[in-house]
């Protein structure tokens, strides 16, 4: 009876300790945390579509069959502030995903009807490589354009994968990540063809200049020299309003034209290695 | 019956012709100035007492029948009794045996009568510095041009234009669009308004010269536009002495139609600088009716060059008003080959260095 009841007290003891630890964690990670083929799909405030879910699902699990990199999608638990996203990220990483990672996070620190949408990405383990630091501007820059607005979560998803595949893709097939490189050859041969297309504009133009000085016989066109003064009378003048377009274009941001590149990392607060970046849009 | 006028000077009796620097008949023998209107006065009150003096425009063989027929008619002079042969149109000339200036007085009867002249303000030297000047600083002219002496064919005429006044009605759309920009930390925006904008109304012009004589190209009078109609003055035979002169051959209705095309661009262009306010504005129909005003006939001051370089014929001109001289000039195309390789290796090296120099600098 006795040593029943310390075993009772143990097992109870040890629930305490293991729910305690994860009181601090986001709520999916208790469910996944050992699934090895779990969901890409992480929608706690269900702002997917099962449509939507069955086509993301379909496009990130390609990638992690192919490459075996662990790409998924998540939405944050609510009250998560725009500054503490990333260790938040980073940690639903750690508990979620398989080492090797890359993981996009949806935030609504105004809540899901809020007008601000929280956009953070977090790589592990071979996810830093692939995915560097410019990869990802370029990532959030496809996802804003590929959206229709704010909430059309199947287009940014589809161009966050799209984007995703074709970097590791490109690191697998190349052995060199996605990324901005500063081209420091001289490129001498380049130049000599460039400067010999400058000379060759330039002494046409000079020769046609001096061709012109020649030539000074031409026919008048026109006869506003003889314009009378002040005969000029606008009996009708209107002006009708058509249509009205607006295009946007992207501004270069600074990371774009940054000579440096690769992926900058950071640690979480467990202590785990990360990269990322995100953005509100 | 054609008559030669020519003024006399009534100090010595001797030929008096246009001097462009004072802008009065100048005797060349004494040096007596006269006003235009003074000397006429006296050449009428010598007609009207010496009527039988006057020498007329005489036929008198068939031979020069002949060359009548054929457009040449002859002429007597005045004050050597010399024959001066000239073609139908030739008004005013130099008797080529004692130099004097004469005017063929029948040329300008009737319908035939400038309404107005521009007298010539510049001389032969202003000519000459002016034909100097336009050769001047041309790379690509053959030097030999150049150094040759084009100057002995250089000739002062009145050349004969036809002066149209007209009233342009014109009916305009245009298509137009004002652009706005803003951005935000992110993306630049670009607005654009499109609008169609209509402009109704006239406009008027007055004096658009064509010339009117066929042996005169048009393009080369044209381009000694503008002359400054300020000083255009009645028509008076005295202007004339000294220069040659032609009549027109080629008639009013046969100008007005060139005259007509150059107004309408210039009421388009005028209809098109009332439309303002936007980014863009280009025409999308125009319809333009030309309504003719009164024409005009002058007589405008132009020097003549005219030279042969390697069978080819080079025609100058100079505004003998304004002084603006044109023609087109022969190309030396070795020198133009040697520019070509000399800009291209020039720009060329110079690009190069500026690259590297700029590569390493920035490295």
């Amino acid at each position: 009876m006795k040593k029943s009841k310390i075993s009772l007290l143990l097992i109870i003891t040890s629930l305490i300790v293991v729910f305690s630890s994860f009181l601090t964690l986001p709520s999916q990670a208790a469910d996944a945390a050992s699934s090895k083929a779990h969901s890409p799909i992480f929608d706690n405030a269900g702002v997917l579509s099962e449509n939507d879910i069955v086509i993301i699902t379909d496009k990130l699990e390609k990638i992690r069959s192919k490459y075996g990199i662990d790409v998924a999608f998540a939405t944050a638990e609510e009250n998560i502030s725009t500054s503490a996203l990333v260790d938040y990220a980073d940690l639903f990483a750690e508990r979620n995903l398989a080492g090797d990672n890359i993981l996009i996070m949806a935030n609504f620190p105004d809540g899901a009807d809020g007008s601000k949408r929280d956009w953070q990405i977090s790589t592990s383990g071979k996810g830093i490589t692939v995915l560097t630091d410019y990869g990802i501007e370029t990532i959030f820059d496809a996802m804003e354009e590929a959206a229709d607005d704010r909430d059309d979560y199947l287009g940014m998803l589809s161009a966050f994968a799209g984007k995703v595949y074709d970097y590791i893709d490109i690191y697998e097939t190349t052995g060199e990540p996605f990324d901005l490189y500063e081209d420091n050859s001289p490129h001498f041969l380049r130049k000599g063809i460039i400067s010999a297309f400058i000379g060759l504009i330039a002494s046409m133009i000079g020769t046609g200049s001096l061709k012109g000085q020649l030539n000074s016989v031409y026919s008048q066109r026109a006869a506003g020299h003889y314009t009378k003064k002040d005969s000029m009378q606008v009996t009708e003048a209107s002006e009708l309003f058509l249509f009205s377009t607006v295009t946007k274009t992207r501004i270069q941001s600074d990371s774009s034209s940054r000579s440096g590149g690769g992926s900058s990392t950071h640690s979480s607060s467990s202590g785990g290695s990360h990269g990322g970046g995100g953005r509100s849009f | 019956m054609a008559t030669l006028q020519e003024h006399k000077c009534p100090c010595c009796g001797g030929g008096i012709g246009f001097d462009t620097s004072i802008q009065k008949l100048k005797c060349p023998y004494c040096d007596t100035e006269f006003d235009v209107e003074q000397l006429e006065a006296y050449d009428s009150v010598l007609q009207s007492t010496a009527e039988e003096d006057k020498i007329e425009f005489t036929t008198d063989s068939d031979e020069w029948l002949d060359s009548v027929a054929e457009g040449m008619k002859l002429y007597l002079c005045n004050s050597c009794g010399g024959e001066i042969v000239g073609d139908g149109q030739m008004a005013a000339t130099l008797c080529p045996f004692c130099g004097n200036p004469v005017v063929i007085m029948g040329q300008y009867k009737g319908d035939l009568k400038p309404d107005y002249v521009i007298p010539f303000k510049l001389d032969k030297n202003a000519a000459m510095a002016a034909f100097s000047k336009h050769l001047s600083g041309k790379k690509l002219l053959p030097k030999p041009f150049k150094d040759k002496n084009h100057l002995e064919s250089l000739t002062g005429v009145y050349v004969p234009f036809w002066l149209f006044a007209a009233t342009v009605n014109a009916n305009i759309n245009y298509q137009a669009t004002r652009v706005t920009s803003w951005s935000d930390s992110r993306y630049e925006y670009t607005q654009t308004n499109n609008f169609s904008v209509h402009r109704e109304g006239s406009v008027s012009f007055e004096k658009v010269p064509v010339d009117g004589s066929r042996k005169v190209e048009d393009k080369l009078m044209e381009s000694l536009e503008p002359y400054d109609y300020s000083e255009l003055t009645d028509f008076r035979t005295a202007h004339l002495a000294g220069y040659l002169a032609a009549r027109y051959d080629v008639d009013s209705e046969e100008s007005k139609k060139h005259a007509t095309e150059r107004t309408k661009p210039s009421a388009e262009d005028a209809f098109m600088a009332t439309v303002d306010g936007f980014s863009s504005v280009s025409t999308e129909s125009s319809h333009v009716i030309t309504t003719e005003g009164k024409k005009k006939y002058a007589l405008l001051p132009v020097w003549f060059l005219n030279t042969v370089w390697e069978g080819t014929n080079y025609s100058f001109a100079m505004n003998g008003q304004t002084g603006k001289f044109v023609g087109n000039l022969p190309l030396d195309k070795a020198a133009l080959r040697r520019w070509r390789w000399l800009l291209f290796l020039g720009f060329t090296a110079g690009a190069f260095l500026l690259t590297v120099l700029f590569y390493f600098l920035t490295k």
